[in-house]
């Protein structure tokens, strides 16, 4: 009795303690291992999951190895068409923010599809199998599910940061960018207007804020290539070529259009300070032998002032080629002829002195038949510009010395002659440039008395003063004319000058003489 | 170069939305031992 007893006993003892051992098992199964089953899981799906995101943003980048599904960029126009260049868009202003939509789209799909195919096999690997391995699949199943949903939570979250952080950065670069492109202009406006540099049209006569630029590769115009909307240092062409944007970075070195007329500009337009120079006077004074003869002594370096010249266009060169010859030679140049509507074109250099800046001049010889009438006068809009004037007197036109020359000189000369007076053709100009609006109080006059190789014998043989006081003389009586001269202009010099050149190749000395007077008024160092 | 013109710009952006991120994780590990 008391052995069965004892056994019954021992039994009951056994299964106490498989039971404790069972609860103590279940109990650390439940504490520890089932927390950190849910943590492997929930850190294996975040990292998956932000893998994924990643993957889906390098794609939408169009980053590494395809495929990549990046964000279709509209082509820009061909050409310049409703206030649009033929220039890509910088990448903040437009193409970022397609980008981070169209990453937007390639990643949730991608995310959501993963998350969606976790509970799939969830469900059918562990949930749904009805087998005898259930009662420890389906407890094993909820635990996993749990972690997937911790690590699809955890993921969202670290997504979501990600993904805010990414908009952050973005609109900080955006940000960053504007302020960018304003210093940008900022400072090149500043640079200009320190320097003094003015972008003018030698065409149409007006200044204009920035050229329009063709492209150097495809000659595609751009109609504003500062920093904006198309790039901050440089833009991109249509055919991906790059384009300095302005002119502190190197635009100049593009060709150069008006942005009024759309006429070419001066080569490297907007790295010199211009000089306008307007030469006036009646038809036949000379002015275009003279303004020429000014031009070769710049360009052929023979003056004593030291300065040198450049043609800034190829027009400007082309005339001058065509037309010296004829100054060489002798033989009488071409009319200037009235352009009808058209604006008269300057013939334009660079003038680098020996010392200090180069200066672009422009010299305006508009034909003498402009001077008739006020109206046309007034219509030469680059007198509005000009500081320095050069007035040419052609002798032959002064009625005094006229009446006095022998029948046979006046046969000889008739043909060199210019029929209007000076003394009307000033009267003229001045009215014209006052009606305009130039403070001629601020500005400088050089009359420069013309075929003095014609007359030798009846000029006198001073310059400057000698040359004014000839003109106040009773002898010529162009008193009213120079006084009025000199009581309307800051400075009056008075030149007597030929536009021939002598046996040994070399220009009259008084066109150095008369040129330097010109530079040095417009601000530069010259030797002489 | 590329035939994307924005092939720089987008590398740079995912690089910075990296190593930003990576330095966070990192700043975030390092406060956590520290601490």
């Amino acid at each position: 009795m008391s052995y069965y007893f004892y056994e019954d006993h021992k039994r009951d003892y056994d299964l106490g303690c498989g039971l404790v051992f069972v609860c103590a098992v279940l109990l650390a199964i439940a504490s520890f291992v089932v927390p950190a089953l849910l943590l492997g899981i929930g850190v294996f799906v975040v990292g998956r999951l932000v893998v994924v995101y990643l993957q889906g943003l390098r794609s939408a980048l169009g980053i590494g190895k395809g495929p990549h599904r990046t964000a279709v960029v509209p082509e820009p126009p061909k050409q310049h068409t409703d206030g649009r260049d033929p220039a890509w868009p910088h990448y903040l202003y437009g193409p970022a923010g397609n980008d981070l939509r169209n990453a937007a789209g390639v990643i949730w799909p991608t995310v959501r599809g993963r998350v969606t195919e976790d509970f799939r096999w969830l469900w059918l690997k562990m949930l749904k199998p009805r087998d005898r391995n259930r009662i420890f699949r389906r407890p094993a199943g909820i635990v996993i599910g749990a972690g997937i949903l911790l690590g699809d939570a955890l993921a969202a979250a670290a997504i979501a940061l990600l993904a805010t952080w990414q908009i952050t950065i973005w609109a900080l670069l955006v940000a960053v960018g504007f302020g960018f492109v304003h210093v940008l202009r900022g400072v090149d406006t500043v640079l200009l207007r320190i320097k003094g540099i003015r972008i003018f049209c030698q065409s149409c006569h007006q200044n204009v804020p920035y050229p329009v630029y063709a492209c150097p590769g495809c000659a595609r115009k751009h109609h504003d290539v500062r920093p904006g909307r198309y790039g901050m240092r440089y833009r991109i062409c249509f055919c991906k070529e790059r384009m300095p944007t302005l002119l502190l970075l190197g635009s100049a070195r593009m060709e150069a259009f008006c942005t009024a007329c759309e006429e070419p500009m001066a080569t490297n337009t907007g790295t010199a300070v211009d000089s306008v120079l307007p030469v006036l006077g009646s038809p036949q004074s000379g002015k275009t032998r003279l303004m020429l003869a000014i031009v070769m002594s710049l360009y052929e370096k023979t003056s004593p002032h030291g300065a040198t010249a450049q043609f800034a266009d190829d027009e400007s060169k082309d005339a001058y080629e065509r037309f010296v010859p004829a100054l060489r030679n002798g033989i009488d140049t071409w009319k200037t002829l009235p352009l009808g509507d058209r604006p008269l074109r300057s013939y334009s250099v660079y003038v680098k002195p020996p010392k200090g800046r180069t200066r672009l001049l422009h010299v305006f010889d508009p034909p003498g038949e402009v001077v008739k009438t006020a109206a046309e006068l007034q219509s030469q809009r680059f007198l509005v510009q000009a500081r320095t004037f050069l007035f040419v007197l052609d002798p032959l036109s002064i009625p005094a010395l006229w009446s006095g020359l022998g029948r046979s000189e006046k046969r000889e000369l008739d043909k060199y002659r210019s029929q209007m007076a000076p003394s009307a053709v000033f009267a003229q100009v001045l009215n014209a440039v006052q009606n305009l609006g130039v403070d001629t109080g601020k500005a400088r006059l050089a009359v420069a008395i013309t075929k003095h190789d014609l007359l030798r014998d009846h000029l006198p043989a001073a310059d400057g003063d000698g040359i004014r006081d000839w003109l106040e003389s009773d002898e010529v009586g162009l008193d009213n004319m120079v006084r009025s001269m000199r009581k309307t202009f800051a400075e009056v010099a008075f030149f007597r000058t030929s536009a021939r050149i002598d046996e040994r190749g070399s220009l009259d000395p008084n066109i150095a003489a008369l040129t330097a007077w010109i530079l040095r008024n417009e601000g530069l160092r010259l030797y002489t | 170069m590329s035939t994307d013109p924005y092939h720089r710009w987008r590398l740079t952006l995912f690089t910075a939305t990296l190593v930003t991120t990576a330095l966070a994780l990192l700043a975030l590990l390092l406060s956590g031992v520290l601490a």
